[in-house]
């Protein structure tokens, strides 16, 4: 019965930083801040799930021997995390490049240090 | 009803919510930030739904489907920055 507490809290931990996510991008004002927030909570969340999903199956392969397709739903879901992993983050670093190449601005910001950086 | 039909309707609920921002976005990267996070969320109900079925060729589509998201990303960001494709 502990590993269903266990499992529940990974899948509202998850389910909370999605909806995090989800939130920051109604609510952030301009695009950067937006990127900020959904891009972090939904690969946290897509973390959580994935943690989720590895304690569901080996409690099912422990009290069922033999049935594989229980590790294999593992390892697969391992597989999925990884790719969101390393595309989630190339993803945002490359639409906040984009934007700040054709001149959108963060909107509340004193000081652009790439600007200058580029400007040399 | 199991907890993880439970988690997928509030998840898809988190989808309709955040396709406001690709309709109405101020810029054309608000656009392409909701569909990456669109992606993701539509990749977490992909493998909820194939835990609670069983059916192992979903998990298949949800690896796929981020990695084609990734690329469809990478590709339209580098067409808006105006880069060149060699």
């Amino acid at each position: 019965m502990i590993t269903f507490t266990i499992l529940y809290a990974f899948l509202i931990i998850s389910v909370l930083f999605n909806a995090l996510g989800v939130i920051g991008l109604h609510r952030f004002p301009d695009v950067y801040t937006r990127l900020h927030a959904a891009t972090k909570c939904t690969t946290f969340g897509t973390i959580f799930m994935t943690f989720a999903v590895i304690v569901y199956s080996g409690y099912m392969y422990y009290w069922n021997p033999g049935q594989d397709h229980y590790l294999n739903m593992a390892l697969h879901t391992v597989g999925a995390l990884v790719a969101i992993l390393v595309t989630n983050p190339t993803g945002a670093h490359a639409i906040a490049r984009a934007a700040h190449k054709v001149g959108i601005k963060p909107k509340f910001a004193v000081i652009d240090e790439l600007e200058k950086k580029e400007a040399k | 009803m199991s907890i993880l039909w439970v988690i997928s309707i509030i998840l898809i609920f988190a989808v309709l919510l955040s396709s406001y921002r690709v309709f109405m976005g101020p810029t054309i990267y608000d656009r392409l930030l909701a569909l990456n996070l669109v992606a993701v969320v539509v990749t977490i109900i992909f493998i909820l739904v194939s835990v609670d079925t069983g059916m192992g060729h979903y998990m298949d589509i949800a690896v796929s489907f981020i990695v084609l998201d990734f690329v469809g990303t990478i590709a339209f960001a580098n067409y808006l920055e105006g880069g060149d494709f060699e």
